[in-house]
């Protein structure tokens, strides 16, 4: 599915009418109300108040609220402005080589993509990861009916994008300020233990209400650990604790994966967690369930309806019936890392149902954003872009010194914005950060945060001669110790501290 | 290499100047955490530690005077804290005294499982045996480690055969001693699996009794999805943690080790369970330590030369109960990832700093690199103005001021390392090295004054 495909012009009552007529449970809820309280012989005259009361019994409310709230951000989300040619072209190519990659590797080993397994246990290699994506996104040169001359300029990206500045980050991310009492930061100071119970009184009431807007707002200040499972779900428009039918859902998953295997597909997502999660110090415990997660989320086609942006392209499979099937069905396609989105889920929620529903719906809403190449505000070229903007206008000293010894600062951060800081941050600090994330619906943190590590290890950097000495200083394990929120708030209001 | 401080510690005469020998045939962390100190290796008899084995201590130790500033890693007779059948001995004491005390703490004396010493008690041992038809035991040899010589049973008739054996005979001298405890067979499990925790505590002293606990520890996980079912109960890799029994699976990973960090398991069982809960779990964790010390305080042999660091093996069933499994005298140094080496190298070097044979500590610390100071004849706790817990354990060790073991050692690397450059600006930033648990890592965040001021610049 295209994202860029004009749809036509939908109002949001006639949208939320045809919702509720979708969602069965709303259906017959909505009858219910109607037999019994509006035309029911014995009613009374009703008032606006006992029909709101009577929705709210049903347990209507939460529900219709929600989805008001989905359809009015899903406007938002409409693309308005074209995309860039050069960008479009990336795309194509880009999608186009990781399609001929997989089926190149099928016909190498000599297995159709889809069917029993051949029991080939030939080591397979990995066909695209983050340095692939990279490389792909570097490649795309400046528009090209701008003057040569205004495309110079010091980052790697040479797309003009315009980027958030200094002051369009402090208002958006207003709540991060210090003057405000957040997790990651207070809880850890005098007095904090009033601050926790407050905050953790709050966040019941919060989940009370069940009311999206709500709880993003409440995870912008960071969640408790004992309740971020359900403000995650919350926030993710899902109902504060798994039902039945997504189990079952879940489980129908597990069953397709199982009937089914996707040759070359299925190992190299059970190579990536393999290889990455049997090495984790924190998540090696849940190999099996995170296996089990990644490889029904393959099977499953809501991702590629729901998802703000289509990654990748799926093969298309002619089955011996005639019908063609999506491979994978969620659209897609393995590559390294692409556990680690999932691996931190498994010390939030207790099983895989819950996980795989959180993790489904952190990518359909933020990660697919990272994995796209597109030239839309808030997708990873533009994520690029921001970093270098605000590194060049934060530090430009460090910026060009690093330059001068051959090292370009998005070559390391690069990793850090594409797999959201997963394979850098430890897991508490992590989930802080993630809180974040989820809260303002927004990747534009993880430039931010990338460019303000840079500028906290200045004075270190500022003092390297080499390439390697740089690389050492920014090494992934050095990130263990990183405090994200006096990180960010000091890089985005630092200036208040003088 | 070792460079002394350039300013004496303030108040203390400067011992800093002279050279600090040390003594073992420890090859492990050991060697590598007093190497980092500067510290000097001798054979003879001039040195000012002597970390050594528990034969030493039984054969050496009694016939030798030590100067004041030498000290042992051992007491003499920590058999009675980490030998099983002794451990059991003492707790049950204890708890007997507690009990004709009308001492309401007395109840709390109950984290271990029913345990009798064979082959002595056996005949109490059947009786009590019979009572709980459906439960399995288990048999542990006291002097042996690793996890050797340790099976399940569920009916007698099992150990017939071991019990027939006259090495085993009651009336033999030389028997060797086991002990038979009622096996916890529903243990907490994480991801299907069960798991032991190893925790580290450093006693200073038995009388006051001081007693540090290091707040990270590890969680060594069975590679075997658990099950209680009997056709398994003689898979050692599904019921012992050990990681020597552990290495021997098919599904060992050399990378982890197996081992899950005591942060990481406090972070999974809050997101579950909430912090009071999870509070809750671990204060019983450290109560039940202190318990255990408290049961051998009397009997220890105090010598104001001796310090010890233990290793206490607990776990913890689905209702939350913790129990002890043992205490180890000498937990294992060796490490088996590049983690773990740090860890332990981190721990030994903060034991080191406390232990504090070159007088520069100040005495009033509560805390050092990531041990907490728990007892001090009395028990001491977070100041619950700063501290969202009752207890400290699997909180995270705030980075160091000043961390002595790399003030100490010369710089050795070329060009600024991410961890040294981060040492420089914050010992420049604060002179104290006294920690009060609790404080912010201000150290580890982004809001340096020569950050801020160089903002004002640009």
């Amino acid at each position: 599915m295209d994202h860029t495909t004009p749809q036509t012009p939908v109002t949001p009552s006639s949208a939320l009418l045809s919702s509720l007529h979708l969602d069965p449970f709303l259906h017959l809820s909505l009858l219910h109300l109607k037999k019994n309280l509006i035309h029911s012989p014995k009613s009374t005259p009703h008032t606006v108040e006992s029909i709101k009361s009577a929705m709210l019994e049903l347990g209507l409310t939460p529900k219709i609220r929600n989805l008001a709230y989905s359809l009015s951000c899903s406007e938002k989300d409409r693309k308005s402005t074209p995309e860039i040619l050069q960008v479009e072209q990336a795309r194509d190519d880009w999608k186009q080589s990781i399609y001929d990659e997989l089926l190149s590797v099928c016909s190498e080993r000599g297995v159709s993509i889809i069917g029993p397994d051949s029991a080939q246990n030939k080591k397979i290699r990995y066909i695209f990861d983050s340095e692939d994506l990279f490389d792909a996104i570097k490649r795309i040169p400046c528009s090209s009916n701008m003057n040569a001359s205004l495309c110079h300029n010091y980052g790697l990206i040479k797309l003009r994008l315009s980027t958030p500045d200094h002051s369009a980050l402090r208002t958006k991310f207003s709540e991060l300020h210090p003057c405000n009492r957040q997790y990651g930061m207070d809880e850890t100071f005098l007095g904090s233990s009033k601050f926790i119970q407050h905050r953790q009184e709050v966040g019941v009431k919060v989940l009370q209400e069940s009311y999206v807007p709500i709880s993003m707002q409440y995870a912008r200040y960071g969640i408790p650990a004992g309740l971020r499972p359900e403000i995650y779900r919350v926030c993710l428009n899902l109902p504060r604790r798994i039902g039945a039918k997504e189990g079952e859902y879940y489980n129908s998953l597990r069953e397709k994966a199982k009937n089914m295997r996707y040759n070359v597909v299925d190992e190299l997502f059970e190579m990536d967690s393999q290889t990455i999660i049997s090495n984790s110090m924190s998540f090696f415990p849940f190999l099996e369930n995170i296996t089990n997660v990644v490889l029904a989320f393959s099977r499953d086609s809501w991702v590629v309806q729901n998802s703000t942006y289509t990654a990748h392209e799926s093969i298309k499979y002619e089955m011996s019936d005639g019908s063609t099937t999506s491979i994978p069905s969620s659209g897609v396609q393995p590559f390294k890392g692409f556990v680690n989105y999932i691996a931190p889920l498994s010390l939030v929620y207790e099983d895989e149902e819950r996980i795989y529903f959180t993790f489904r719906g952190m990518y359909s809403r933020l990660w697919c954003k990272l994995n796209v190449i597109s030239s839309d505000s808030g997708t990873l070229i533009h994520l690029c872009k921001t970093f270098e903007d605000l590194l060049l206008s934060w530090d430009p000293a460090l910026f060009m010194h690093l330059l001068s010894v051959n090292v370009a600062p998005l070559s390391i951060a690069f990793t850090w914005i594409h797999l959201a800081f997963t394979n850098v941050l430890e897991t508490e600090q992590l989930l802080l950060l993630w809180d974040r994330l989820v809260g303002y619906d927004d990747l534009l943190l993880l430039p931010v945060l990338s460019a303000a590590i840079f500028t906290f290890r200045s004075e270190t950097l500022m003092c390297t001669s080499s390439a390697q000495e740089v690389k050492d200083i920014l090494d992934n394990n050095s990130g263990r110790r990183l405090k994200v929120m006096p990180i960010l708030q000091a890089a985005l209001f630092g200036e208040c501290f003088k | 290499m070792s460079k002394p401080p350039s300013q004496p510690v303030q108040g203390k005469p400067s011992s800093a100047a002279r050279v600090f020998y040390f003594r073992t045939t420890f090859r492990n962390a050991i060697y590598e955490a007093l190497k980092r100190r500067g510290w000097k290796e001798t054979d003879g008899d001039n040195w000012d530690l002597h970390w050594t084995e528990r034969e030493w201590m039984s054969e050496v130790f009694d016939s030798i005077h030590l100067s004041p500033t030498q000290r042992v890693n051992h007491f003499r007779n920590q058999r009675e804290l980490c030998r099983k059948d002794l451990m059991v001995k003492n707790l049950k004491r204890h708890k007997r005294q507690l009990q004709k005390e009308q001492n309401p703490e007395a109840d709390a004396y109950s984290f271990w499982p029913l345990t009798y010493v064979l082959p002595g008690d056996y005949a109490l041992f059947v009786e009590e045996f019979k009572k709980y038809p459906t439960s399995f035991w288990i048999m542990k040899p006291v002097g042996r480690a690793q996890g050797k010589g340790i099976f399940l049973f569920k009916q007698l008739k099992e150990i017939a055969k071991w019990k027939s054996d006259s090495r085993y005979n009651a009336e033999n001298k030389d028997a060797e001693t086991y002990v038979v405890q009622r096996y916890i067979s529903n243990p907490y499990l994480v991801a299907g699996r069960k798991f032991d925790i190893r925790l580290y505590a450093l006693v200073t002293s038995y009388n006051p009794l001081t007693v540090w606990l290091h707040r990270s520890g590890f969680c060594r996980f069975s590679s075997t999805r658990y099950s209680n079912s009997a056709t398994t109960m003689q898979d050692t890799t599904m019921h012992l943690t050990n990681v020597a029994i552990q290495k021997k699976s098919d599904t060992y990973d050399s990378e982890t080790g197996g081992k899950w960090s005591l942060r990481d398991l406090k972070l999974y069982l809050m997101s579950r369970y909430g912090v009071a809960v999870v509070d809750r779990l671990f204060n019983e964790m450290e109560m039940t330590i202190m318990r255990c010390l408290f049961s051998v305080q009397n009997i220890m042999m105090n010598d104001k030369h001796c310090f010890e660091l233990y290793g206490f093996d607990v776990l913890f069933d689905d209702s939350f109960k913790v129990y002890v499994i043992e205490v180890n005298a000498s937990p294992s140094m060796s490490a088996n990832t590049k983690e773990d080496m740090d860890l332990k190298v981190g721990l030994l070097s903060n034991a080191f700093d406390i232990v504090d044979i070159e007088g520069k500590m100040q005495g009033n610390e509560t805390r050092v690199g990531g041990f907490d100071l728990i007892h001090k004849g009395i028990p001491i706790k977070p100041n619950s103005a700063t501290s969202l817990y009752t207890t400290n354990l699997g909180c995270d060790i705030p980075d160091d001021i000043v961390r002595s073991s790399e003030k100490t050692v010369g710089s050795t690397t070329n060009g600024g390392t991410p961890k040294e450059g981060e040492e420089k600006s914050k010992s420049s930033r604060s002179g104290s090295k006294a920690s009060i648990a609790g404080r912010p890592a201000f150290g580890a965040g982004g809001r340096s004054d020569s950050r801020a001021g160089r903002k004002t610049l640009t």
